[in-house]
This record gives structure tokens, sequence and C-alpha cells, in this order.
């Protein structure tokens, strides 16, 4: 589990210019972050910009959303995803979709405790996902790897519209629902 | 906005899959104060999150970290 005095210490710096403490987070996030990135955009260079885009946008805001007790990583995460997505529909002459994942108040991240249970729980997280019908799981990750909207699904699987809300939202309240669970215990029969 | 049924959107709009109509609809409801879809929003960034992780983290190609912050230094 990360060390949540670690990383406010290292925020604590971070707002007040440290670069050092920028480096440190570097090596902490950069991992996750360009494996996320890659696995939404094709080139490597690419991803490596997302990283770059990320991490210079977290050194000019400092640690506002650390203040408000959310959790860094889970801001990160979701940034990276945006800016990802956001450069993926760009190549593809897509237009830009909302991404309000990007900007959620600190009321709306989840904190640094919740990130780092789940963290530490990644295989039985892993095997959530298995358990999703092939259907369910193409779509979610159309949605999360492709940035494609619930009517673009629907044109490039050419399947009614109904269906794919239907398969989108069942399998994110399945995953939401299974996170709960998995927030709760040690040894989840998931 | 009657949000009682809003649950299941919450991650679909959390990742911007939903029409514009209804991203703008949540969005203009969030920024109204609604507590109660405050915290279904957090619990939905939780689960995204959650699902995002599950990619296998990637190292950095070397000299990668050195040229960013070198980058940072000269602007």
């Amino acid at each position: 589990m990360p060390d949540e005095n670690k990383h406010s210490d290292l925020f604590r710096r971070l707002a007040d210019g440290d670069l050092a403490a920028l480096s440190d987070l570097y090596d902490e996030y950069a991992p996750v972050l360009r494996g996320i990135a890659q696995r939404i955009l094709p080139l490597k260079d690419q991803a490596e910009e997302v990283l770059d885009e990320v991490f210079d946008k977290l050194w000019k805001r400092g640690n506002r959303r650390t203040l408000q007790g959310a959790s860094s990583e889970a801001a990160l995460i979701l940034a990276t995803r945006s800016a990802a997505v956001r450069r993926l529909r760009a190549q593809k002459h897509l237009s830009p979709r909302s991404e309000p994942a990007a900007g959620l108040p600190g009321a709306c991240l989840p904190g640094e405790r919740e990130v780092g249970i789940l963290a530490s729980r990644q295989e039985l997280v892993r095997r959530v996902l298995s358990q999703l019908p092939a259907p369910q799981k193409k779509t979610l990750e159309l949605v999360l790897f492709q940035g494609m909207s619930e009517e673009e699904i629907a044109q490039t699987l050419n399947a009614p519209l109904g269906r794919v809300k239907d398969q989108i939202r069942a399998s994110l309240s399945f995953a939401r629902q299974r996170m709960h669970t998995l927030m709760g215990t040690w040894t989840a029969e998931i | 906005m009657d949000c009682r049924n809003l649950e299941d959107q919450y991650a679909p709009f959390l990742l911007g899959a939903l029409s514009d109509t209804e991203q703008v609809l949540i969005q203009e409801h969030l920024e109204n104060g609604c507590t109660r879809c405050m915290s279904g929003i957090r619990e939905s960034s939780l689960a995204v999150c959650a699902l995002l992780r599950t990619v296998r983290p990637v190292r950095s190609e070397p000299g990668q970290k050195a040229r960013f912050l070198r980058r940072l230094k000269e602007k």
C-alpha cells in the first residue's frame, strides 16, 4: 500500500516548487501512467508525450487537489486516460468528447487510502474484469481505452444503441459493486 | 433534475460515453452541488481508476525522466 505520509510530504514539497519532489513522484507514478497511455495510444512516443503533458500540468498545478484530501494517484490516472484519449480521437479525426474525469473536484475523487487498498489488490480486480461476459468486456474496453461514446460503439459494432447502453452500464455497475466489496474484505471471494 | 436513477450513469459520464446532452445535464447538476451525486461520482471514479489500473505498468525508456526534467527547467 502506498505510504500516505510519504506522498503527502512529496506533494507539499511539490507545492513549494521542489523539482526533486516531482522527480520522486515521476519514479512512483510514471510506470502505471505509461502503461495506461500505451494501452490507449499505438506508438510509444505518443504515450511518452502524454506522460510529459500530465507531469507538466502536475508541476504547474502543485498540490491543490491533495489539499482537499483526494487521491493524487487517482487524479493522475484519470488525467492520463483523458489526455491519451484526446490524442487518439484527434488522430482518428473524431470530435473531442467531454472528459469530466480529468477535472473532477477533490470531493468527487476517491481518497488515498481507498486507492491504496485497490492498488494492493490488483489481481483481484483483474479477476473481476475476467468475470464479465465477452460482449460487456468488449464494450467496456471500447469506452475505457478507445474513448468511444455509446453511440459510436453502437455504430462500430453495428448493434442497437439500447443494447450497447445496457452492456456499458451493466459492466460498469458490476465493476463498481465488486470494488465496493473488495474495499471491505482482504480475502474477497471474487 | 431527478437524480434518483442516475446511479448507473455516473461511470459512463466520467468516461465521456454519454450523449452530449446527457453529459451536459449531469455536469450542470453536479455544479449545483448535489451531494448524493457527488458521492456516487466519487465511488464510480474509484471503480474507473481500479479498472484503468489493471493495465500492467511499463518501465520508462532510459533517459526519459531526465529529458522531461531538463525541458521543464528550460521553460
